[in-house]
């Protein structure tokens, strides 16, 4: 059985790092993220590039390539720290595509795979959505909740922005002001998409600030030693590898499931995430640790990692609440 | 106008290189991409394809390496190349610069191209020189360091880097032109031309498809042979000059670099 990646994802993979280091230099993500804006064009260029669209059919507007192209790209931005709206408009995309009607597939998508009308999605409690990503920005906004999600134009919501510690990317709290129209089926299956692409942009996170530690533990001195020789350091770095080598196989299954062997998705991507959302939080936080004084300062890069780690684990369903649903798909019952 | 881009795969920026010392060659093992600075090459024929001026009815890239080298084909290809040719031999391997231009020119001779773009190096064996060996071989005017190219019918006008300034050349076509890594900055292919890449004509030619002699190829037909490699010599540690008085230490360094006669 060939596990790798076939030539042309290799090419996706290889052409969206190569072109999100150069996009996303730490000076430029730092910028970005103390003006707590995104730069239009760097949006643009990616649609351009057919990004937007890429799980999304031809007729649509997309590539029509599938979800493991996808976790390709969400774990790329991951890594370089990307602060684009990329995963709103992604998941609006998923939603849509997976539980919406012919009519509001036919009105959203085409924007969404362009770029030219971005979309974003939710969970919502009460009709309400508490922390839903680019909302202030979206054309068009679907809040999911109880089997099902109802889709709005933005101009029909109120839309506060939201502060969290993740200043990577935007949040917004939406209430509906008016009327929206209810989607066709149920949005679990792209729910399940979602859960993967947030595990994939999870393990590009741990892979860079694990990548940043063990660099930083081979040129940090203490007592004329690198501080990675040091076991309190090199078992650390070797746990932030087990970590984020069982996010990726775990997520890549996933998304290798969710086109051929959909049966299995619900399971895999919940692992996925409940795996996903705990590395990004033990890598990132070994990630300090290794960095000792500067790991937490404000001058130090990490800090971003982390703090986007911690809010992409939470976001559509914390760790907990996928691994009870591990167990109750596992025939194990529903909260243990 | 039909344009050819000599380009050539190469282990990736982030692999550290090694020399093989059983063989003194390159270790080109691990992962490999697409010379960084011929994308530049490419990036500037689809400029001259895409601007109108002149009539460009195809772009063909073309390499010589082993079979891994058709994914630096299709990288070219996603770019904008409209077709490619792989050169690939047994008998090529160990080839040195001289060998590796005569063979490359043998395919470009069949092609009849107007203009030959290249990169102004590799990333792996650096020699800089390839655009002027297979320019002597066509008998093809060639510039090095081209930073700036217009293309008017029959002719370039070039700005070439030198160390002195900015050369403005003219130069009539066909001819080899070498190009500098500022003279644009690459594109980045869409998905639509990854996924398209496969698609494109590649053709996969021998030295005898080539009309390639086997006795000026390879590392027999090679006229330079590496006979040992060494490290460089450790660097010598600087003398420090402690500002202490400043026309004082001005006049240290005058003296130095006046031992060493580095002043004019």
């Amino acid at each position: 059985m060939n596990f790798d990646f076939t030539d042309d994802q290799q090419a996706i993979k290889r052409t969206a790092k190569d072109l999100l280091a150069q996009r996303f230099k730490p000076d430029v993500v730092r910028e970005l993220v103390e003006a707590g804006r995104y730069e239009d064009s760097h949006f643009a260029e990616l649609a351009e590039l057919g990004w937007a669209g890429i799980f999304l059919d031809e007729d649509q507007g997309g590539q029509g390539l599938g979800t493991v192209e996808l976790a390709i790209l969400m774990e790329e931005l991951g890594y370089s720290l990307a602060p684009v709206p990329f995963l709103s408009n992604a998941a609006a995309g998923l939603v849509l595509q997976h539980a919406g009607s012919d009519e509001q597939r036919s009105r959203w998508l085409p924007g969404i795979a362009s770029g030219q009308a971005r979309g974003t999605a939710g969970l919502a409690r009460d009709g309400e959505g508490a922390l839903v990503a680019d909302a202030d920005s979206a054309a068009v906004i679907v809040l999911l909740g109880d089997g099902g999600g109802t889709v709005y134009e933005a101009s029909a919501c109120e839309i506060d922005p939201v502060e969290t510690i993740d200043a990577t990317r935007r949040y917004a709290r939406v209430r509906p002001a008016g009327d929206g129209e209810a989607l066709a089926s149920d949005p679990a299956p792209a729910l399940d998409r979602i859960a993967t692409a947030l595990a994939a942009e999870l393990t590009g996170i741990c892979q860079r600030t694990m990548e940043m530690s063990v660099s930083y533990a081979r040129d940090r001195k203490q007592f004329d030693r690198p501080i990675g020789a040091y076991q309190a350091v090199s078992h650390r770095c070797a746990d932030m590898l087990r970590e984020v080598e069982s996010a990726r196989s775990t997520t890549l299954w996933a998304a290798w499931a969710a086109e051929a062997e959909p049966e299995t998705l619900p399971l895999a991507a919940a692992m996925a995430k409940a795996l996903a959302s705990d590395a990004g939080w033990n890598v990132t936080s070994s990630a300090l640790q290794v960095h000792g004084g500067v790991g937490f300062t404000w001058e130090h890069d990490l800090h971003f990692f982390f703090k986007r780690a911690k809010v992409d684990g939470a976001l559509f369903g914390s760790a907990r609440e996928h691994r009870e649903r591990v167990a109750e798909l596992s025939g194990l019952g529903a909260a243990l | 106008m039909k344009i050819c881009v000599l380009v050539k795969e190469v282990p990736d920026a982030a692999v550290e290189k090694r020399i093989d010392q059983s063989s003194k060659r390159i270790d080109r093992s691990g992962e490999k991409n697409l010379n960084p600075f011929d994308t530049h090459a490419i990036e500037a024929a689809m400029q001259v394809k895409e601007g109108g001026v002149v009539d460009v009815e195809e772009v063909v890239a073309v390499t010589m390496g082993p079979e891994s080298a058709f994914r630096a084909l299709h990288k070219a290809v996603s770019l904008g190349a409209d077709r490619s040719i792989h050169l690939t031999d047994d008998a090529l391997a160990g080839s040195d610069c001289c060998a590796t231009g005569y063979a490359l020119a043998k395919i470009l001779e069949e092609e009849s191209p107007d203009l030959v773009l290249l990169g102004q190096q590799s990333d792996d064996g650096e020699c800089y020189t390839m655009g002027a060996i297979v320019a002597d071989h066509l008998r093809m005017p060639s510039l090095t360091q081209v930073i700036k190219m217009d293309v008017e019918e029959g002719k370039l006008r070039c700005e070439r880097q030198a160390e002195y300034g900015y050369d403005t050349v003219e130069i009539q076509l066909p001819a080899v032109i070498s190009v500098g890594d500022a003279i644009n900055e690459p594109r980045y292919p869409s998905l639509k031309a990854i996924m398209g890449a496969k698609k494109k004509q590649l053709d996969t030619k021998g030295i005898a498809d080539a009309g390639i002699e086997a006795d000026r190829v390879g590392e027999g037909g090679s006229r330079t042979s590496v006979l040992s490699i060494n490290p460089p010599p450790a660097k010598q540690a600087g003398e420090i000059i402690e500002d202490e008085d400043t026309n004082e230490t001005v006049g240290k360094i005058v003296s130095w670099l006046e031992e060493r006669k580095l002043l004019a």
